[in-house]
């Protein structure tokens, strides 16, 4: 794991030349030894934070099969009644497409095919942006104009047990805390995408790239749960 | 700082003002300075402990005779208060000390504060992995420790410090005071996740060149078990108290029976992070321990690696016992299993005791004030541990569940056990810190008032308890007089010695004579820096050579070795009664 | 397809970590694996009836490949240093042992005494609600002057 060996812990650029692109101009924060601790070191913070968000989503999920147990058939029709499968459907495409094209990104990256890079995390931003309107303008507000909110503020007069305002209150509260990881995925990418323009992304340095892409990647994790459990099987 | 050989600023001393007034503190506020920022924590969490230690005061001056004592006066005159006046008043006097005792001071005390200023120097690092991820953290505490304390001052929250659900959800004019509370458990719950993951990076990537995983200090053991519940268990905690300010201002109904929520859930919830953060109280306590006992009793800790393992036994068997909380609320199937796996902890738990028996055995034992608190842990966690024991147990539990014997034993735990390693760890680290000597005989004088006032506030709630003196209630019955009483002297001795530690602090502070890097003779990478450390930590990078306890073949740095002899050879036959020095 | 950087000096003693370079076609070939996979299960949720509890295994069954899929490939955990996998097993583990106990409970309660079981029906929630209303902590609304067991007319 570590380097053990003993080593001069003045990093290993002397000098940062001036001429050099700027991805190679990076030079390690003075209490890591190498370039390479420090993005060893970066990542794997970043995998013990995932760890905690995969944790924060098992509440909602604990929730969920609670519920679900005591519920099941309430849970079910609930699921085909209130959810649109089709727009699911069509977001979890969109994420997959995005990690994909995320995967990409950290690829163009170590290659250092600049232009690539951009446009491909422009793609990755454009999908995340698609999810977010695809979720408010066709989920959200079209459920609150109908009442179909949760908890005690459930309105809609269809509702057919009454279980119906607790089965969208987890779908509610899942979708939300899931929906607002987006908006913070995107953003991440949007300072990626100003970073990259710098061209400060390239094969020796492409830290936060590859961090905020495990994140945008987390995002996507979750939704492959999600969709299936609520807009599915319920 | 003037023995140093580079003239390189970076030599000074952590400590050493930069510029004016004002520079200097703006130097604190924006300083990515692993001790600066413990320090920072320490100060912050000591005011949590004097404020948590306020409401417990009051607390036992309300159970001072059977009667309403003084929450009738009380309330209309102190400030601590406000405006509340109502007979819910000793319900948010304690949940307030719960509050804050647990998420503001006993949770962050040690990984936070000493966490942070010792765990990169025993490492022989710079710095922790994520310097200003660290200062982050701490600023997240204190907008989380201001959140609860808006709410504190608007009136306080009575629903017990577990914010339980039937409770945290009643009472419409008082929910937006449990929304600032529960979003400020939410903030803290970050900066707990934050310190967490930094110190992990910080053990598997910046160890000093040499120190393999079983040549890391006991203490650096503990914090590293801890983080792993830090990172695994907060957020958990996180969805909880979101769920729940959700609830209170969207009425959700997750946990609202009347919505077809199910409060039990609730207490899963809150217990699956709150019971593994019993441990993160009290796995730092015990690393403290491992350091305390080594050093002071100048002896190589016995069963080294079964004390590391220990810790990170701890840590998992935390995640699987949390149901024990729940005995009267969950199915029975569900509190036999957990019943069984509760016991599972004394394990590892007397491991770690057994060991530093076994470690005091022929040590040359200084009863000095760290020695001491060790030895008072060692009193106080067994009883503590071993009344978890009748605890664990089902049908005992069921006799004794919500009486004061729960109370005597988590406080045996977290006071006993936390706080009084703390105590002992703030003395043995000390002169590290501040670069000041303390008053040895004053410190001691404030340790036998705080063991004294400690057991007798606590051991006598053992007994009511066992007696069926029900918890949080501000009345009870004249039979439970007397230990209310005693309790309640009690903690008036123990106040009292904690105000004597408060003077020999600021006394040492003011007028104490300078450290030397060495004081105890330890050998721990802390001790070979100066006394306090300087800005980078170490000279030169350092190398280790040795275990951290190897007392018997080590003249420790820094220190005059006449202090120190080398112990001489004990022929295995002759059995010599063990040496003491000072 | 593996490319080490070996730039730093003396930093390349780790074995194989993330300076790992995967070819497109390889990404692609990820992708599409996932797209089919999304369809099967929209397919056998909707078309194929394994009964209540078999189309919710069968689901996540395909969405733990999925995930393991995205984790593995797109995440590069497959070449990655294996402490990050060691976190992420460790935060399965948690996850299971949460929800798998808190299952067990709910999962548990009619065996000893029936009544536990009945902890949350209609007839409790609706008593629940009762109480809550007169209590002032909620509103009351129409569904509570009917009947709540009967849809309403819509």
């Amino acid at each position: 794991m570590s380097s053990n060996t003993p080593q001069s812990g003045e990093g290993f650029a002397p000098a940062v030349d001036p001429s050099l692109p700027p991805w190679q101009r990076h030079k390690h924060q003075p209490h890591w030894r190498n370039n390479d601790d420090e993005y060893q070191g970066a990542k794997l913070g970043m995998w013990l934070f995932l760890t905690t968000e995969l944790l924060l989503f098992s509440g909602m999920f604990c929730a969920y099969t609670i519920f679900r147990m005591l519920h099941s058939e309430d849970f079910e029709r609930a699921s085909h009644k209130y959810l649109d499968w089709e727009i699911g459907a069509i977001n979890t495409v969109v994420l997959l497409i995005s990690s994909f094209t995320v995967a990409l990104a950290i690829r163009n990256a170590q290659m250092n095919q600049q232009r690539a890079l951009k446009i491909n995390l422009f793609i990755t931003i454009l999908c995340g942006l698609f999810f977010l309107f695809a979720k408010i303008f066709y989920e959200y507000i079209p459920k609150i104009q109908e009442g179909k909110v949760p908890g005690a503020n459930f309105s809609y007069a269809g509702a057919e047990s009454a279980y119906d305002p607790l089965f969208m209150s987890i779908y509610w509260v899942s979708t939300a805390i899931h929906g607002s990881h987006v908006v913070i995925g995107v953003g991440l990418l949007a300072w990626c995408l100003w970073v990259a323009s710098k061209r400060r992304y390239g094969p020796t340095h492409y830290t936060s790239l590859e961090n905020v892409g495990l994140f945008w990647h987390l995002v996507d994790l979750i939704w492959i749960f999600l969709f299936p459990l609520l807009y599915l099987v319920g | 700082m003037s023995a140093s050989t580079h003239d390189d600023h970076h030599d000074v001393s952590y400590l050493h003002p930069k510029g004016g007034f004002f520079a200097t503190v703006w130097d604190w506020m924006t300083t990515i300075d692993h001790k600066k920022i413990g320090v920072m924590y320490l100060f912050a969490t000591l005011f949590a402990f004097f404020l948590g230690g306020v409401f417990a005061l009051l607390v036992r001056m309300e159970l001072f005779s059977p009667t309403k004592t003084i929450i009738d006066a009380v309330t209309e005159e102190t400030v601590v208060t406000g405006q509340i006046f109502s007979p819910d008043t000793y319900n948010r006097l304690f949940t307030l000390h719960g509050a804050i005792m647990v998420f503001l001071f006993i949770i962050p005390a040690i990984p936070a504060a000493m966490g942070n200023f010792f765990l990169p120097l025993m490492l022989g690092a710079k710095d922790v992995a994520f310097p200003r991820l660290n200062l982050m953290s701490w600023y997240i505490y204190v907008t989380g420790a201001a959140f609860s304390l808006i709410s504190i001052l608007l009136g306080g929250v009575d629903t017990g410090w577990t914010f339980y659900t039937p409770y945290s959800i009643q009472g419409d004019e008082e929910h937006w005071r449990v929304v600032f509370m529960t979003t400020g458990v939410f903030i803290l719950g970050f900066s707990s996740i934050l310190t967490g993951m930094n110190f992990i990076v910080t053990v598997h990537k910046l160890r000093a060149p040499g120190m393999g995983w079983f040549d890391m200090p006991l203490f650096i053991w503990a914090i590293y078990a801890t983080s792993i519940i830090q990172v695994l268990a907060t957020p958990v905690l996180g969805v909880t108290v979101l769920l729940l300010t959700v609830e209170r201002l969207f009425k959700v109904g997750i946990f609202d029976p009347a919505l077809g929520g199910d409060p039990v859930l609730y207490q899963h919830f809150f217990w699956f992070y709150s019971h593994p953060a019993v441990y993160i109280m009290i796995l730092p306590g015990m690393g403290i321990m491992s350091e305390l006992i080594g050093v002071h009793a100048r002896k190589k800790i016995f069963g080294y690696r079964a004390v590391a393992f220990s810790s990170l036994g701890i840590a998992a068997i935390s995640f699987i016992v949390w149901g024990h909380h729940m005995f009267t609320a969950q199915g029975e199937l569900a509190s036999a299993i957990f019943s069984f796996l509760t016991f599972l902890v004394a394990i590892p738990s007397a491991i770690k005791v057994f060991n530093w028996v076994a470690t005091l055995y022929k040590g040359s034992i200084a009863l000095n004030t760290p020695m001491c608190y060790a030895l008072g842990f060692l009193f106080t966690f067994s009883i503590g541990g071993l009344t978890g024991i009748f605890l664990g147990s089902l049908p005992t539990d069921l006799h004794l569940h919500d009486t004061y014997f729960i109370v005597a034993h988590f406080h045996y735990v977290m006071m006993g056990g936390t706080a009084i390693a703390f105590m002992g760890g703030l003395h043995h680290w000390w002169p590290k810190m501040f670069g000041k000597m303390y008053s040895e005989r004053w410190a001691l004088v404030g340790f036998a008032l705080v063991f004294i006032g400690f057991n007798v506030t606590f051991f006598s709630q053992f007994l009511m308890g066992a007696d069926g003196m029900p918890r949080r209630y501000a009345t009870y019955v004249d039979e439970f007089m007397p230990f209310h009483r005693a309790s309640t002297i009690g903690s008036w001795i123990l106040a009292l010695g904690f105000f004597v530690h408060l003077f020999v602090f600021v006394h040492s502070l003011i007028a104490g004579r300078k450290a030397p890097p060495n004081p105890w003779g330890g050998l721990t990478l802390e001790w070979t820096t100066d006394s306090p450390p300087i800005e980078h930590n170490f000279h030169h990078e350092p190398l280790v050579q040795h275990g951290p306890y190897d007392f018997d073949d080590v003249v420790p740095p820094h220190c005059d070795p006449a202090d120190y002899p080398l112990p001489e050879p004990i022929e295995s036959d002759s059995l010599k009664p063990g040496r003491t020095m000072h | 397809m593996s490319a080490h950087d070996t730039q730093h000096g003396g930093a390349d003693d780790h074995g194989s970590h993330g300076h790992h370079v995967v070819s497109w076609q390889f990404l692609f070939g990820i992708l599409v694996l996932l797209l089919i996979l999304t369809g099967l299960t929209v397919y056998t949720a909707l078309e194929v009836y394994l009964g209540d509890t078999g189309n919710l295994l069968l689901a996540l069954f395909i969405a733990s490949f999925k995930a393991a899929l995205v984790v593995g490939f797109f995440m590069h955990l497959h070449w990655d240093n294996k402490f990050n996998a060691v976190a992420l097993l460790f935060c399965l583990l948690a996850g299971v042992t949460f929800i798998g106990f808190t299952a067990i409970d709910i999962g548990s309660r009619h065996m000893v005494d029936p009544k536990r079981a009945e902890m949350m029906t209609p007839e409790v929630v609706k008593q629940a609600r009762e109480r809550a209303i007169a209590e002032g902590r909620l509103e009351p609304d129409n569904d509570d002057s009917a009947n709540q067991n009967e849809s309403p007319p819509e």
